[in-house]
C-alpha cells in the first residue's frame, strides 16, 4: 500500500535509474554468456576424452543459463519504466493538488488528510464552496494514491513472476498472517506478551504492525520501537477520522444540537493533543531525544503514553503520571516537562542516558471540585480514578523491565498532584516495580506511612512547595488564613501528607513558588483603601521550572543520586 | 494582559545574559548547547492566562579545569550579586550520594533571577564536575502580545 506521504516524497527517477542499471546488466550477462559458450567450444579443439566432453557440455549449459538469465532480466527494465511513469503521474497529481490548495483555507496534512481551517468558516456563504473543493481534493488524492498502489502491486507481481527468489518471498508474505485469536488481549502479562512476540517471524511481526496496529500498540511487553510504529499508524488513522467528523459537525453550523456541540468540543480538544504529539514526534534538536509513542487511544477523554528517548536502551527511566485535568488534549505541557526532566538528569550525570515517559494512561478527574449537581463527586476528591488506574500503571512498569535490553535500568515513577495518588494506590495495592517513587504537590498517596508502599522508604521521595495550596485543603476560607502563614496539614484528602517528616519518606526541597495570596489596595476614584486578595495556584505547577531546586533534585534522584544539603 | 518580549527577543535577551555571565568567569569556557527548549507556562489546573511560554537553554561550560569549579561559582556569585540579580537558591554546599555505591559527590548549584527582566540563571555541577548553565525567560507570549481567545 502506497501512502500519500510516500507519494509526495517519491522519486520516479530512481526507478528509471534502476531500469538503466538492469539494462546494462542484461548486456553484460549476454556478452559473458556468449564468451562462456565460445570458450567452451574452443576447448574441444585442444582437449579430448570423456572429461573434455563433460567439461564442454558444462560450459554449453552454463552459456545457456546465462542466455536465459539475460532473457528474464531483459524484461525488467520495461516493468520498471512503466512503474516509474505511473508513479510520476500520481505524484504530479498530488503535488498539483497541494500547490493549488496552499493559498486556500482547505488544508492538506502531511498524511494527506484534507480538512478546512477555521478561516473557511469566516464567510458562511463560502463554506459550501470550500467543502466542495475539499471533497474534490480528497477524490483526486485518493485516486492518485490508489493508482500508485495499483502500479506498485502490478510491478511487484511482474517482478516476482520473473524472479524465482522473489516468488519465494511472495509465498512467505502470504503465510505471514497471524490469526487474530492468537494476539494477546489487553491486560495480558507482559512477559507472556513478549514471549509470544519474540516467537513470531519478522514477516509476521511486520504483517501485524501493518494490518492490525491497533492490537499491538498498547500491549505491555512489546518493545518500544514496535509499539511506536503501531501507535503512529493508529494515530494517523484516528486523526483522519476525527478531522472528517469535525468537518461534518462544523458544516452543520447553527443546526448543531447540544450533544453535537459537545462532541465538536471534545474532538477539537483531542486534535489539539494529537497536534502536540505529532509535533514532538517530528521534533529534534538540542535536548530533544527521539520520541516514542508507546500508547494511544481516543476513547473517553483520550489517552497517550509518550517517551522521550528509547526506554528499552536507557540507563534511567522516569515515568511521569500527571494529575487532575490530564487527558489527551492537555498533553502538550506534559511533553515539555518530560524533556525538561531529561535535561536535568543529563545535567546531573551526563555519562548516563535517561528516558522520560509521560503516562497519560488513565482517565483522570477533570476538575478539582465538580459543582455540577448531576456529577457531584466526579472530581479529584474521588479516589475511583486512582483505583481504576492501578492495574494499567503496574503492568506498564512491568513491561518496561521485560523489554529492557542490557543492564537493569534505574526506574523512577513520579506522580504530580492526583497523579501521586495514582502512583501511591498502585504501589500500595499492586506493588510497583520501581527503584524510586517521587511525589510532587501531593494530596495524599493512600497510606499513612511510606513503609506501606512496598518500596524501601529511603527511596520514597516527596516535595510540596510552601505556596502550593494542595497541602492546605480545599476550603476557600482556610486558604486565606493558610495563605497568611498556617502550617501545612498532616492529613490530606487522599491520605497522610507525604511531604511531612512523620510520613517516614524522604522530603526534598522545592522553591516556595509564587505567593498564594497577594493583596492589592483598590478603591473608588483615587482612594485605594480596600484590601483585595488575589489567589494564585501557580506554585502547584512550578516544580518543573527550569533551574528550580525541585527540578534539579528530581534529576539527581532519577539518575540514582541522593540530594543532600550540608 | 500586558505585553511581553516575543520569542525572538526573549532568546536574544537570554543570550545576552549568558554572554555577560561567561565574561565574568576566570577562564573562558567553550559553550556547548545541551538543550534548547520551549515550554508551556500554564498548567491546565492553573487559573492564569493560557498560551504563554518560556524559553530555556542549557549550555555545557566545556574545557574548564574541574579543580577550578569553586572559583567559577565565586566569580558568578560576585558578578550576579553586583549586577542586578538576586539569589533564589544558594546551594554551593550541595552534594549528592550515589545510592548504589554510597560515593558522595559535590554538586554545587547557584540559582539567581534578574530583578528587572525576570530571567533566571542556574549554574550547576554534575556528579563528575561538569558545569552547565541554564538560562530561562519569564513567561512570555510567543508574539509578545496576548493571543485572542479562540
Amino acid at each position: 500500500m502506497v501512502t500519500f506521504a510516500e507519494l509526495r516524497q517519491a522519486q520516479p527517477e530512481t526507478y528509471r535509474q534502476a531500469s538503466r542499471a538492469w539494462a546494462t546488466l542484461v548486456e553484460v550477462i549476454g556478452t559473458q554468456g556468449d564468451t562462456v559458450t565460445s570458450r567452451g567450444s574452443e576447448l574441444g579443439t585442444v582437449w579430448a576424452g570423456p572429461a573434455a566432453t563433460a567439461a564442454t557440455g558444462h560450459f554449453t549449459r552454463l552459456g545457456e543459463e546465462f542466455g536465459q538469465g539475460a532473457q528474464i532480466a531483459g524484461r525488467i527494465p520495461a516493468v520498471l519504466d512503466t512503474h516509474a511513469a505511473a508513479v510520476a503521474q500520481a505524484k504530479a497529481t498530488v503535488d498539483m493538488v497541494v500547490s493549488v490548495l496552499a493559498p486556500t483555507p482547505v488544508l492538506v496534512s502531511p498524511a494527506g488528510t484534507v480538512s478546512l481551517s477555521p478561516a473557511a468558516y469566516a464567510v458562511p456563504a463560502m463554506v459550501p464552496f470550500w467543502q466542495a473543493l475539499a471533497a474534490q481534493a480528497r477524490t483526486m488524492i485518493n485516486g492518485a494514491v490508489q493508482a500508485a498502489t495499483a502500479a506498485d502491486t502490478a510491478a511487484a507481481g511482474q517482478l516476482n513472476g520473473l524472479m524465482p527468489v522473489a516468488t519465494t518471498t511472495a509465498a512467505t508474505t502470504s503465510s505471514a498472517s497471524v490469526p487474530l485469536s492468537q494476539v494477546p488481549a489487553q491486560g495480558t502479562n507482559p512477559q507472556a506478551v513478549n514471549d509470544w512476540w519474540e516467537g513470531l517471524s519478522d514477516e509476521q511481526r511486520t504483517w501485524l504492525l501493518e494490518n492490525h496496529p491497533e492490537r499491538i500498540g498498547n500491549l505491555d511487553g512489546i518493545p518500544a520501537v514496535d509499539r511506536d510504529a503501531a501507535n503512529r499508524s493508529v494515530l494517523a488513522t484516528e486523526q483522519q477520522r476525527l478531522e472528517d467528523r469535525r468537518d461534518e459537525l462544523n458544516a452543520l453550523g447553527d443546526d448543531r444540537n447540544g450533544d453535537q456541540d459537545d462532541e465538536l468540543e471534545r474532538i477539537n480538544d483531542q486534535l489539539t493533543g494529537i497536534t502536540a504529539i505529532n509535533e514532538r514526534l517530528a521534533d529534534t534538536g538540542p535536548g530533544k531525544q527521539q520520541a516514542f509513542l508507546l500508547g494511544f487511544s481516543t476513547d473517553g477523554n483520550g489517552q497517550a503514553i509518550v517517551a522521550m528517548g528509547n526506554p528499552d536502551t536507557a540507563d534511567n527511566i522516569v515515568t511521569y503520571v500527571p494529575g487532575t485535568t490530564t487527558r489527551l488534549g492537555s498533553i502538550g505541557g506534559d511533553l515539555g516537562r518530560a524533556d525538561i526532566m531529561v535535561d536535568s538528569a543529563r545535567a546531573a550525570d551526563p555519562s548516563e542516558s535517561t528516558s522520560a515517559i509521560v503516562w497519560v494512561g488513565y482517565e483522570a478527574p477533570q476538575s478539582i471540585i465538580n459543582t455540577d449537581l448531576g456529577e457531584l463527586g466526579q472530581d479529584a476528591t474521588n479516589d475511583r480514578y486512582a483505583e481504576a488506574a492501578r492495574d494499567d500503571l503496574d503492568r506498564f512498569q512491568d513491561g518496561l523491565r521485560v523489554t529492557h535490553e542490557g543492564e537493569r535500568s534505574h526506574n523512577t515513577v513520579l506522580g504530580h498532584s492526583y497523579g501521586s495518588t495514582v502512583v501511591g494506590y498502585t504501589a500500595r495495592d499492586n506493588g510497583l516495580d520501581a527503584d524510586e517513587l517521587i511525589f510532587v504537590g501531593s494530596p495524599g498517596v493512600g497510606v499513612d506511612n511510606a513503609s506501606q508502599l512496598g518500596v524501601d522508604p529511603r527511596h520514597v521521595w516527596s516535595s510540596t512547595a510552601a505556596n502550593d495550596p494542595i497541602q492546605y485543603g480545599y476550603n476557600f476560607g482556610d486558604l486565606v488564613q493558610y495563605g497568611l502563614g498556617l502550617d501545612p496539614q498532616a492529613d490530606l484528602i487522599h491520605g497522610a501528607n507525604p511531604s511531612r517528616a512523620e510520613f517516614g519518606g524522604q522530603v526534598f526541597a522545592s522553591d516556595p513558588g509564587d505567593p498564594l495570596v497577594r493583596w492589592t489596595w483598590e478603591g473608588p476614584g483615587p482612594f485605594d483603601v480596600i484590601p483585595v486578595p488575589h489567589f494564585s495556584a501557580n506554585a502547584h505547577s512550578q516544580y518543573w521550572d527550569p533551574g528550580s531546586a525541585s527540578l534539579e533534585n528530581m534529576g539527581q534522584i532519577i539518575t540514582g543520586n541522593r540530594p543532600t544539603r550540608n | 494582559m500586558m505585553q511581553t518580549l516575543d520569542q525572538r527577543q526573549a532568546t536574544d535577551r537570554l543570550e545576552e545574559h549568558v554572554s555577560r555571565a561567561v565574561a565574568a568567569l576566570p577562564v573562558t569556557p567553550r559553550l556547548e548547547i545541551a538543550s534548547d527548549l520551549r515550554t508551556e507556562c500554564d498548567d491546565p489546573s492553573d487559573l492564569g492566562p493560557q498560551g504563554r511560554i518560556q524559553v530555556s537553554r542549557r549550555y555545557w561550560l566545556a574545557g574548564l579545569d574541574r579543580t577550578r569549579n569553586a572559583e567559577c561559582f565565586e566569580a558568578l556569585h560576585a558578578h550576579w550579586t553586583t549586577n542586578g540579580y538576586r539569589v533564589l537558591d544558594d546551594a554551593r554546599d550541595r552534594s549528592v550520594e550515589d545510592m548504589e555505591t554510597g560515593e558522595v559527590h559535590a554538586t554545587p548549584m547557584l540559582w539567581v533571577e534578574h530583578a528587572d527582566d525576570g530571567f533566571r540563571m542556574n549554574l550547576v555541577s554534575s556528579v563528575r564536575g561538569d558545569l552547565s548553565l541554564v538560562t530561562t525567560s519569564p513567561c512570555i507570549w510567543p508574539t509578545g502580545e496576548p493571543e485572542p481567545a479562540a
